[in-house]
């Protein structure tokens, strides 16, 4: 339908009308490229924020024992409830609305320290038995070996995964510790990792600061039977951590003999409100975006309109004496649209790289700043989702050319006599 | 070639009707030479448009090498005036942004005809009225004869049947006006039937016949 004669048509008038045509395409120009530029920058903004947090998945719920409060089944109240491998199995059975479960114990109390040496090197680590399935939990990178596999689990096997800070306090940075022997508690584990969290948070000490064992082996070596300090639950996928925690207290409930109501005999945490915060702060974000970036599109629409409106009339005379040879009505019509597509089509895709090359300039400048180990800046690497942009350059095109084709029927519809008359 | 039986047409000016044309009968012959001569605001342009079909008559019909012109479709319309008709206007009417080989070729492009034959043919039509070395200049840069002479290229290069000048030589002076017509006189030897509009009486002779408008009626039909 549209030929090659056609496009030499167009460009000719496109050419031979230099100004019209830079004004017109400036604008799309200018409002594709604020368009990416803004989608950009909040973009980086969100991943900014996102990696700021604390290095804990956000919609993570932690779940603990802690007394009855009330007379049950004959049960006197202030019995204290302790969580077990049981309990862990009995919840994977009967909540498939958990996505990951990872029940874990401590060696001391909350935030507390145990010493672990390497030779003549000590250090102090907070140190945790924990299940493969913890990574959801804390996502993690690995700079040397792995995280606990569940072959670790099922043979027990006397293997530690410690953080950045007790790895170079003990070997130094650069020593790969893969298969070295640390003490905790006078008992050795083999180090088989060195983790990096994902998202280190405010927090960077405590991050470098940990170190997992595998939980049954932690409950073997030091004596906690099968004792389980508290869960950290995920759920899945589009559920609230919540809800689920409602259902894992009801099974907790049962299994515990605890009554109904006894709101006290476990205790639960999440952060999700701190999650929702965020989700709030990133939806404000991306409206402002969109508002202001929509905005100027449409801006870059009126212009292609009125412009195209203008172009026409001032080319009544033109269209008049192509129809007076011959034209018809249909083919002024395509003219029309050829000419306004390739000039929103054009100068749309070059805003669309100009808007590419402007956000990986802006990244080149900001890296040094954004990617620094303890960059405190609430800003990461821009980045756009191309098929967003590219569908914000059709929208356009489409919109531009709805607009154009009020005066384009317009021109259609003019009269060769009084067009040609006309002087 | 030509027949008009009782054309009438009239415009609105606010208030009144202006009668433009009021029951005009004429026919023209193929191959025939004529000039139509009145004084300003007798009708002769909106003869002429009706003719070229560019306008529609409000009553009367009008019959064109056999076809009965009546509620045509634009699209129709565009396709005869494209095939049978070719148009010269007094004030040249060529598209400012394209040289003038592109105005010569652009009827062609409205027959689909690919750029390089149209270049082609094009150039052939700008070598018959003298202008081959003036191809690649825009009309700003022609002169009015040149200009004029462009335009009856382009009018010609569909090889019509029928060639409509609306004071083709008004703008020109006497000697310009002379090449002018001495084209159109080549034309109509060639069997082309050419009707132009005139208000001199000089060139108004050099053709066959002459017709005379006054207050949108034909008052005198005489052949030379
Ligand atoms: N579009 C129009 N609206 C109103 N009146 C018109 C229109 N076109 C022509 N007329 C009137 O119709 C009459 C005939 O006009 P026409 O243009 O045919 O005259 P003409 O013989 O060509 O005159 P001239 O020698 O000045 O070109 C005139 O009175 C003119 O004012
Ligand atoms: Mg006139």
């Amino acid at each position: 339908m549209i030929d090659r004669e056609l496009w030499a048509e167009v460009w000719q008038v496109l050419k031979s009308n230099r100004l019209r045509t830079l004004l017109t395409a400036s604008g799309i120009f200018w409002g594709i490229f604020i368009l990416i530029i803004m989608l950009g920058f909040g973009n980086g903004i969100q991943s900014g924020v996102n990696k700021s947090m604390a290095g804990y998945a956000t919609n993570a719920l932690y779940m603990w024992g802690q007394a009855s409060s009330q007379p049950y089944q004959g049960l006197p109240p202030g019995r204290p409830i302790q969580l077990s491998n049981d309990d862990t199995t009995a919840l994977l059975q009967k909540i498939p609305d958990i996505a990951h479960l990872a029940p874990r114990v401590r060696l001391e109390r909350w935030r507390g320290r145990s010493d672990v040496v390497h030779g003549n090197k000590v250090t102090d680590v907070e140190v945790s038995g924990d299940m493969p399935e913890f990574r959801h939990v804390l996502p993690m990178d690995f700079h040397y070996g792995r995280f606990i596999n569940p072959l670790d689990i099922k043979e027990k096997r006397k293997v530690v995964v410690i953080g950045e800070r007790v790895h170079s306090d003990l070997f130094g940075e650069s020593v790969n510790p893969i298969g070295r022997q640390v003490q905790i508690r006078q008992i050795s584990f083999t180090v088989i990792g060195v983790f990096k969290p994902k998202r280190y948070g405010s927090n960077r000490e405590r991050m470098g600061s940990l170190a997992f064992i595998p939980i049954s082996t932690f409950q073997q070596v030091f004596n906690y039977g099968d004792a389980i300090g508290f869960y950290a639950m995920i759920p899945a996928d589009g559920l609230r951590s919540v809800d689920v925690a409602g259902q894992m207290r009801q099974l907790l409930m049962q299994r515990h003999r605890v009554a109904p109501t006894d709101s006290r005999a476990f205790g639960d945490w999440n952060s999700e409100n701190e999650f929702l915060r965020i989700e709030r702060l990133f939806i404000g974000i991306r409206a402002f975006v969109w508002t202001v970036g929509l905005a100027t599109l449409l801006a870059g629409v009126l212009g292609v309109s009125n412009i195209m409106l203008i172009a026409i009339r001032e080319r009544q005379r033109e269209f008049g004496i192509r129809k007076s040879i011959g034209a018809t009505p249909a083919s002024v019509l395509k003219m029309i649209l050829a000419e306004t597509s390739t000039l929103v089509g054009v100068s749309g895709i070059l805003g669309l790289f100009a808007g590419l090359l402007g956000l990986y300039v802006v990244d080149l400048i900001t890296r040094p700043i954004t990617q620094s180990v303890d960059a405190d800046v609430l800003f990461d690497t821009p980045t756009i989702d191309l098929r967003i942009a590219i569908a914000a350059v059709v929208a356009l095109a489409i919109a531009s050319l709805l607009a154009t084709l009020i005066p384009a029927r317009h021109a259609m519809k003019i009269d060769p006599v009084e067009a040609l008359r006309a002087e | 070639m030509i027949e008009l039986k009782s054309i009438a047409k009239s415009y609105a000016m606010g208030e009144h009707q202006v009668r433009a044309l009021v029951g005009t009968d004429l026919f023209i012959g193929a191959g025939e030479f004529v000039a139509i001569q009145g004084s300003s605001g007798s009708g002769k342009s909106t003869l002429l448009n009706i003719l070229g079909i560019l306008d529609s008559p409000d009553s009367g019909t009008y019959t064109l090498d056999g076809n009965l012109i009546a509620n045509l479709s634009a699209r129709d319309a565009a396709r005869y005036r494209n095939r049978f008709i070719g148009f010269v206007f007094q004030s040249f009417n060529l598209i400012h942004h394209k040289s003038a080989l592109d105005n010569v070729a652009l009827p062609l492009y409205y027959q689909n005809v690919s750029r390089r034959k149209r270049h082609k043919i094009a150039m052939e039509y700008l070598e018959r009225v003298g202008l081959a070395d003036r191809a690649t200049h825009k009309p700003s840069e022609l002169s009015g004869g040149q200009s004029q002479r462009v335009a009856i290229a382009r009018a010609l290069i569909t090889q019509p049947a029928l060639l409509l000048a609306d004071e083709p030589t008004g703008a020109l002076d006497t000697q310009t006006g002379e090449q002018i017509m001495s084209l159109f006189r080549d034309v109509n030897a060639q069997g082309m039937t050419v009707v132009l509009v005139t208000h001199e009486r000089e060139i108004a002779e050099q053709t066959q016949r002459i017709i005379q408008l006054r207050d949108g009626d034909i008052i005198r039909d005489e052949r030379l």
